[in-house]
């Protein structure tokens, strides 16, 4: 009689690790389950009587999800993929906030539990996959993801990108280079800036060539994928730009506008990169664990200290466009947004006034006016109006955060918390931990 | 004992998240959704037992079972919606109406006289004026006419019932349209008719004359089927044991041609399917003259059973183990023979002489008149897109429902016609796939079970006749996968049914329904074609 082989150590419990992980970012992620639809979702999901039907499916296909960019521009996001995550989205779940929010927190969960299993394949300690891969589900980008409808697709592209990846290990140059290739063009077929996780595959390969061959096949990709389904008006320049800021802190970019999509992207693929430079570290298992929770320990330290600083550093330009700024409407922005982030609502009250008198349309000082007349006691459907119009001027849910986070901070006033709840579908937020707007 | 507390801690927190989901009321969408719930949910225990078993640790057997098992009851109680039935469903008088006045009195009524005569009767009993308002459909010609024209000739009724039968006619047709709203009423008498085989109508007569159509009666005959559901799963628990047992139940509560709005709570709809689930236990249990018959009775309450004696008879066929079951194949096909001649007698007995010849001709009919319900092969090689009934309601603003269903009831039987040709060459290359598979199937109730799930292939049936192919979890234990294919064939369809876009037009969703089923049956027969492979 032959006996079976002996479990290797730890077999036993090969499995608690991963419902650990995928619970754990499902409760971090559980607060997306209360936020509403917003403008954009409603734009994609109830104002869109192409959901509906087949016939629909076709059209949204053809020509693109509605969305929102800039101040509320609608258009058109050409990603066959998000057209159809969309039409499936109102199909399965009608316009049901919580069902449409769950569903993206469990592919964020899907996420974790991918990335968790692809580490491990790595011959990584259980612990320290873990937390790599909790490390990119609880990226503060990742919650945008969550937040709002927009995120799914990117969620989407990250999770083929990650399942491929684990496949790419035993695979031949040739096979992995169109492994890289087709995840590339299929996650920017999910979200059209989100081409770059084909790099994730890619990193993985074997051998150094096909490291190679694989990136510039996914590089390729992922600009085919960038030019063809990215929204109508991205230039490529953008969409690099973007590709840089998204990794940096909110400010640095003026205004922000990139999205979350390329944000967890870049984490990934730098998380997923550094794999192999620590697998070299050492032999013993210890040091690499090790490695690797420092790693993360590190890399979230320099996360913070970088949002620390520019938060100083966004401090410092507002003063210069403040105090030398040659366009009067900038100025009167800059000063008002000092203001509000010096926690002075009075101070910005004349600015707010002259930012909306020489930008009606923008509705840039909406926010900052609806919270003055919520201190002067107007009534709340007044307040309500301003704040969804400040909302609608911003491009995304990260974005309106970073605004909100200025207003939270200068009106400490439960009414106005209560009215940006009701105007937005979210509660007004508050500064994490080294977190800048 | 682990096992049975595992079964009731599992069913009790699983019903009463169901009882929680559903306290608001259940619709078409939201059942979809809990049955896909519960479907996806045992597609997920199946495939964690088996990576479990795959990595070296397996989940110790009384969890393991005891979780199916709790996951079936779960199901079962899905079937009824988790109690949150809308009120008046205790009886499904639409369907009693039909099966038990046109049983009871099959003799007066033959197959196309039973909404005629029921709009003398309530005439009769004072509904004169709601009788001249509304419509029925005429059964000889299929179409939906003005009721007041059975009222210009009363006698063609009357003078088929003795004075006696007449007024117990008029009394179950007034018990049974006081439970029922005016437009539900209005909606039975435009509905096909009634349509068993005569040998049903000795059985279902033979019950009718026996219970009364009082409101008690009424709910103990609507609560056989129930029994007989249960019947089943004992019967596939007792011949396979409990892991088909389970799954049988899984796959019975989660379906959506079955489900509870169209058999839940009518009468006696499930006596075929109980009577197929014995002849496959039956056989497998090695008594194939008692399987036979029950086959046989299955084969004359509703004709396309009948397919199963061919399954019977070529297992195996062209290998070694045909001659080995030659002996069990012989009695299974006397048995069925006799079965089929005492059932053809009982009917004549009951419904006269020329009951055969007149259901013969009146299912033919009845099979070629469409019906957005119905299911199979034709359905789909029949289908054009610009037949369907969104289409045609849009090509037809302001008109009447009447109007446009006709029209689309004319456009679907003229393009069944024009499809007959490719229909029947796919018909002949499915029977060369299912020869291929019976070949291979080796033991006579594989190939039952088999030949069965070819009858939507072989002829279109209504909708909920697929009921039956809970049966195919018999095979799990034959071939590797069947199981997680059968639970994910269950947890898709009900995914499909929550899409508007599939599932708001009748038509729609009955395609979609044809081609899933239809497509199930040919992956079994390859699975069965092909050889199994090494583990």
């Amino acid at each position: 009689m032959t006996l079976p082989p002996p479990l290797a150590p730890g077999a036993a419990h090969r499995w608690t690790s991963w419902p650990a992980v995928a619970a754990t970012t499902a409760l971090a992620h559980a607060l997306a389950l209360r936020g509403q639809l917003l403008d954009a979702d409603r734009l994609a999901l109830v104002r869109n009587p192409a959901t509906r039907t087949f016939a629909g499916l076709g059209v949204l296909l053809a020509d693109g999800t509605p969305a929102l960019r800039g101040a509320g521009i609608a258009t058109h996001d050409p990603a066959p993929i998000a057209a159809l995550s969309t039409w499936l989205g109102w199909q399965w779940f009608r316009a049901e906030p919580m069902a449409q929010h769950a569903l993206g927190v469990a592919l964020m969960a899907a996420v974790a539990v991918q990335i968790l299993r692809l580490v491990e394949e790595a011959s990584w300690p259980r612990p320290a996959a873990a937390l790599l891969a909790l490390s990119v589900t609880l990226h503060p980008a990742a919650w945008d993801l969550t937040g709002a409808l927009g995120g799914r697709p990117v969620l989407l592209a990250v999770l083929v990108a990650v399942a491929v990846a684990r496949r790419v290990r035993t695979a031949g140059l040739a096979a992995t280079t169109a492994l890289a290739l087709v995840t590339a063009l299929l996650a920017s077929a999910c979200a059209g800036s989100a081409g770059l996780v084909g790099l994730v595959p890619a990193l993985r390969s074997p051998t150094r060539r096909a490291r190679v061959a694989a990136s510039i096949a996914a590089l390729a990709g992922a600009s085919l994928g960038a030019l063809r389904f990215n929204l109508p008006d991205a230039s490529a320049a953008a969409i690099a730009r973007d590709a840089v800021l998204a990794w940096l802190p909110t400010p640095w970019s003026t205004p922000p506008m990139f999205g979350p999509s390329l944000g967890l992207a870049v984490h990934v693929v730098a998380v997923v990169a550094c794999m192999p430079l620590l697998a070299r570290s050492g032999p013993r298992t210890s040091i690499r664990a090790g490695l690797a929770a420092s790693f993360v320990v590190v890399l979230l330290a320099v996360l913070g200290a970088i949002r620390g600083a520019a938060w100083r550093t966004e401090d410092a330009r507002l003063e210069a466009l403040a105090s030398h700024g040659a366009d009067a409407t900038e100025t009167a922005a800059a000063s008002m947004r000092l203001a509000l982030r010096r926690h002075r609502l009075v101070d910005a009250a004349p600015w707010c006034a002259e930012l909306a008198r020489r930008s009606p349309d923008s509705g840039r000082a909406d926010g900052c006016l609806a919270a003055l007349a919520v201190t002067a006691g107007a009534p709340s459907t007044a307040v309500r109006a301003g704040l969804q119009r400040w909302a609608a001027s911003y491009d995304d849910r990260r974005a309106l955060r970073a605004g909100a986070l200025e207003l939270s901070g200068a009106v400490p006033d439960a009414r106005f918390a209560e009215a940006f709840r009701e105007a937005t579908g979210y509660a007004l937020p508050h500064r994490r931990p080294g977190e800048s707007p | 004992m682990k096992r049975a507390l595992v079964v009731v801690a599992v069913a009790v927190a699983g019903i009463a998240l169901g009882v929680f989901a559903a306290h608001r009321g259940v619709d078409e969408w939201s059942g979809a959704r809990l049955r896909a719930a519960v479907a996806f949910a045992a597609l997920g225990w199946a495939l964690w037992l088996r990576s479990r078993r795959r990595a070296g640790t397996p989940v110790e057997l009384p969890v393991a079972h005891g979780v199916a098992a709790g996951l079936a009851v779960i199901a079962a109680a899905a079937w009824f919606d988790f109690g949150a039935l809308p009120s008046g469903t205790a009886l499904h008088r639409h369907d009693v109406f039909h099966y038990y006045v046109g049983s009871k009195y099959h003799r007066e009524l033959g197959y196309t006289r039973l909404y005629a005569c029921a709009a003398v009767a309530e005439a009769q009993d004072g509904g004169e004026t709601a009788v001249r308002a509304r419509d029925m459909r005429d059964l000889v010609t299929d179409h939906v006419v003005p009721a007041a024209a059975a009222l210009d000739h009363p006698e063609e009724c009357t003078s088929r019932f003795s004075p006696a039968r007449w007024r117990s006619f008029r009394t179950d047709v007034a018990n049974l349209h006081a439970g029922m709203s005016g437009a539900a009423w209005a909606e039975t008498q435009t509905d096909h008719g009634y349509n068993p085989s005569p040998a049903w109508s000795a059985l279902g007569g033979t019950v009718a004359r026996v219970v009364p159509s009082t409101a008690a009666g009424l709910r103990a005959l609507a609560g056989l089927d129930v029994v007989l559901m249960a019947g089943v799963v004992a019967v596939l628990g007792a011949a396979f044991g409990w892991r088909v047992a389970a799954l049988a139940l899984t796959l019975a509560g989660v379906q959506e041609p079955g489900k509870f709005t169209w058999l839940g709570f009518s009468m006696l709809r499930l006596d075929w399917f109980a009577l197929l689930a014995v002849a496959v236990a039956l056989l497998r249990r090695r008594r194939p003259g008692l399987a036979g018959a029950a086959l046989g009775l299955a084969a004359v309450m509703r004709g396309f059973p009948a397919l199963g004696i061919a399954g019977i008879v070529l297992a195996g066929v062209g290998t070694p183990s045909f001659a080995r079951f030659a002996t069990l194949r012989r009695r299974a096909v006397v048995g069925f023979a006799a079965a089929v001649a005492v059932g053809c007698v009982l009917g004549a007995a009951a419904a006269g002489p020329g009951a055969w010849t007149e259901w013969t001709s009146h299912i033919r009919r009845h099979a070629a008149a469409q019906a957005s319900n119905k299911v199979g092969l034709g359905v789909i090689v029949a289908f054009d897109p610009a037949l369907r009934v969104e289409r045609v309601q849009a090509a037809m603003p302001g008109a009447s429902a009447e109007t446009w269903m006709q029209a689309w009831a004319d456009g679907a039987r003229s393009a069944h016609e024009r499809s007959t040709l490719p229909r029947r060459a796919l018909q002949l290359a499915v029977a060369a796939l299912w020869l291929a598979a019976l070949r291979r199937a080796r033991r006579p109730w594989i190939g039952l079970v088999l030949a069965l799930l070819a009858a939507p292939l072989a002829t279109d049936l209504s909708g909920y006749y697929l009921v039956y192919f809970v049966l195919a979890a018999c095979l799990a234990g034959a071939r590797g996968g069947v199981e997680r294919a059968l639970l994910g064939f269950a947890a898709g369809v009900e995914v499909l049914m929550v899409m508007p876009a599939v599932a708001w037009f009748y038509d729609d969703r009955f395609l979609a329904i044809s081609v899933a089923y239809v497509g199930l049956a040919v992956g079994l027969a390859i699975a069965f074609a092909t050889r199994p492979r090494r583990v």
